[in-house]
């Protein structure tokens, strides 16, 4: 019976033109995203490099008009002489010297330098010119994968994780969620619709949410890896490049940690997974609380935008800050802990506590589908919504 | 096999059931006959717990209950509701709703063509719904209920929208299905119609059932006749009529026979045959003059 359902379910998906909508948008998205970017190329290593080199020519200036007066200016400015020698090597390394390994290897020096330079308060420096602290952990995990996988430290396999993760950025978030909550917002209602053909089938309430789920979390998440495949293969064919060994910056553990693009991948898919099945249990709680659809989506974007809107009144309000994971890019590239000041939100944590929501939504569903049974009807009958 | 015990249903002041009880079993088909607004749906969304009344209980087989889900189930297996041709799925075809009501039930489609067969219905039942018309949407909702194939079934104004044919089809169907053993509710303002099938006429009104017509066994015998309140009041008062007789609806005049002897019936007879233009028939009340009786302002004196 469940599955004789599920595929009268899934005919509805295939009948209807909102499904076919956001099918086309999924498959498109990728494509159109990269087709835009790959206009700008990525600014290349050794152009970044000679700009910090720039950066750190700046910091003499300041650090030299203070050292006679300042030992601990002295102190900074001795660490900052051996750092700009090291960036110095580090641009011949990439430009003339053509030696990845060594390159790799002033980096670390670099950073350890530069977190020196941290520890003693970096006096002397305006804060414009520091190197936050995040940066130089960002720089060294990734540093260490490298020498770690000894890869090439210049190569269009980086500039293609850059173009994916920003395409994986502006997907996830707010934009998943409308996609999500649009294609979940009749999940229920549309019975109403139909009343006296979809009631009464003997068949229990949360077989019918399971099989709901499952035809609309596949439905997007079809389209979704489809869209990302296809968009993958117009941008390895335009960048020569479409290897997945490359490293990509994670927050983990209160630091970063350089993963392979696969992993990265691997991650943000199960997360969105994740995230989809959440939020069409909350579409499903949403329909039986509601009965509107349009209530669906304006009530689910407000709780996203909760805590946003606690946060600009003041408000630190950390018991609301979950609602922020389902931005999985975000909590992956540690972009959630810097903006939430929680230092705690990484990508197992963020993953546990949408799990346990999920659990939680599941829960409250079925003892709403159960208080109906125990209902007693007083001044008017008790009449059955679904 | 359905019992309704003291059910209730009330909107705050108003009343829509009040108290009422009903036993029925299968291989039965029960009438359903009201205006509407009275509670024939509310009774069927009671019956089939879509409404949870203020007060009562609805069992079935002697022991199943509506009192948690898994009991819901257990009777919804047995039964199915007629569905609302407003409430079709418009980009599907009719045997996807066969299909729909066949696999939900029964567990399999393998009947679904003999139904549509059954119900002429070969040249349509694969367009989309949102080509048929009234009549063909309504033989799809009725085919969508044969295909469930329950032991009860609730159908909610059958006839509607059909032509002679297909009411005259799907009364045999309904009679084919009460030889099967089901227990079939039918509210239906084809009145008529329903003498053809219905074991049972129940007539609701004021939240109960204050009559029920055993179509089969009826021994109450009438003489028939239409007359004009001006000729009823002349022929009554130029020959008394008996207390027991009933003038209907302000034109149908009806005596009863059933406790005269042939000279005593013969003599109203004659008498009637000064109407000449005028019918007169004999046999019982039928469901359209009980409805008139209980149901026109000023159906009785």
């Amino acid at each position: 019976m469940f599955w004789k359902f599920t595929l009268f379910e899934l005919k509805l998906l295939l009948k209807n033109r909102k499904s076919w909508f956001i099918a086309v948008f999924l498959l498109l998205f990728f494509i159109l995203f990269f087709l835009y970017y790959s206009q700008d190329t990525p600014q290349s290593l050794a152009d970044r490099k000679k700009m910090e080199t720039g950066i750190s020519y700046a910091v003499f200036d300041y650090l030299d008009q203070q050292r006679h007066d300042l030992p601990e200016v002295a102190e900074v400015y001795d660490y900052h002489t051996q750092i700009q020698s090291l960036l110095g090597m580090q641009v011949w390394h990439i430009s003339g010297g053509n030696d990845s390994e060594q390159y790799v290897e002033d980096g670390l020096k670099l950073n350890q330098l530069r977190l020196k330079v941290h520890e003693l308060g970096n006096e002397g420096i305006p804060d414009h010119l520091i190197v936050p602290t995040e940066e130089i952990l960002k720089e060294n995990a990734l540093l260490h994968f490298i020498k770690d996988n000894n890869l090439p430290i210049e190569s269009d396999s980086f500039a293609t994780n850059h173009y994916f993760t920003n395409a994986l950025a502006m997907m996830s978030g707010l934009l998943f969620l409308v996609i999500v909550l649009i294609n979940g917002n009749e999940m229920l209602i549309y019975e109403q619709r139909h009343q006296s053909v979809m009631r009464g089938f003997p068949l229990a309430f949360i077989q019918k949410i399971v099989s709901k789920i499952m035809i609309h979390s596949i439905h997007i998440f079809i389209f979704l890896l489809l869209g990302f495949f296809i968009g993958s293969i117009y941008l390895a064919s335009t960048m020569e490049a479409g290897e997945f060994s490359f490293p990509i910056l994670i927050y983990k553990n209160e630091s970063y940690v350089a993963i392979s693009a696969s992993q990265y991948l691997l991650y943000m898919f199960l997360g969105l997974a994740l995230v989809t099945i959440l939020l069409l249990l909350l579409s499903i709680l949403l329909n039986m609380l509601f009965k509107n659809a349009f209530a669906n989506i304006l009530i689910g974007l407000g709780i996203f935008l909760l805590p946003d809107i606690a946060l600009a009144a003041g408000f630190k309000a950390t018991f609301i800050h979950p609602i922020k994971f389902i931005d999985i890019h975000k909590v992956l590239s540690g972009e959630l802990a810097i903006e939430l000041s929680n230092s705690s939100i990484d990508y197992w944590n963020a993953m546990a506590i949408l799990g346990i929501s999920t659990i939680l939504l599941i829960a409250i569903i079925y003892v709403l589908n159960k208080y109906a049974y125990q209902r007693v009807p007083k001044n008017s009958p008790l009449e059955k919504a679904f | 096999m359905l019992k309704l015990e003291n059910i209730s249903v009330k909107y705050k002041e108003r009343i829509v059931l009040d108290n009422l009880s009903l036993i029925a079993d299968s291989g039965e088909i029960i009438g359903l006959v009201a205006p509407n607004g009275t509670g024939k749906t509310t009774l069927f969304n009671v019956i089939s717990n879509f409404l949870k009344p203020n007060q009562g209980t609805v069992t079935f087989n002697g022991k199943l209950q509506y009192k948690t889900e898994r009991k819901e189930i257990s009777i919804h297996q047995q039964l199915a509701t007629f569905p609302d041709q407003a409430d079709l799925f418009e980009e599907l075809t009719g045997v996807d709703h066969m299909k729909l009501y066949a696999n939900m039930w029964k567990g399999t489609a393998k009947d679904v063509k003999k139904i549509y067969t059954q119900l002429q219905m070969e040249s349509y039942v694969k367009k989309k719904v949102k080509t048929y018309s009234l009549g063909m949407r309504q033989r799809l909702c009725f085919a969508m209920i044969a295909a469930a194939d329950t032991p009860i079934m609730l159908m909610d104004e059958v006839m509607n929208g059909l032509d002679v044919a297909n009411v005259s089809l799907i009364s045999r169907r309904l009679m084919q299905m009460k030889q099967e053993g089901k227990l079939i509710f039918v509210a239906s303002h084809l009145l008529s119609n329903l003498d053809l099938y219905a074991d049972r006429v129940l007539y609701l009104k004021d939240g109960d059932i204050i009559h029920q017509q055993d179509t089969n066994n009826s021994a109450d015998k009438y003489l028939k006749i239409d007359l004009l309140p001006e000729e009823y009041e002349k022929f009554n008062s130029t020959f008394p009529l008996p207390e027991s007789h009933l003038y209907i609806a302000g034109h149908l005049c009806c005596i009863p026979l059933t406790n005269m002897d042939q000279y005593e019936q013969n003599e109203w007879i004659q008498r009637l045959t000064a109407y000449e233009e005028r019918e007169l028939t004999i046999g019982p009340l039928g469901t359209a003059e009980y409805y008139e009786r209980f149901y026109h302002d000023d159906s009785e004196i």
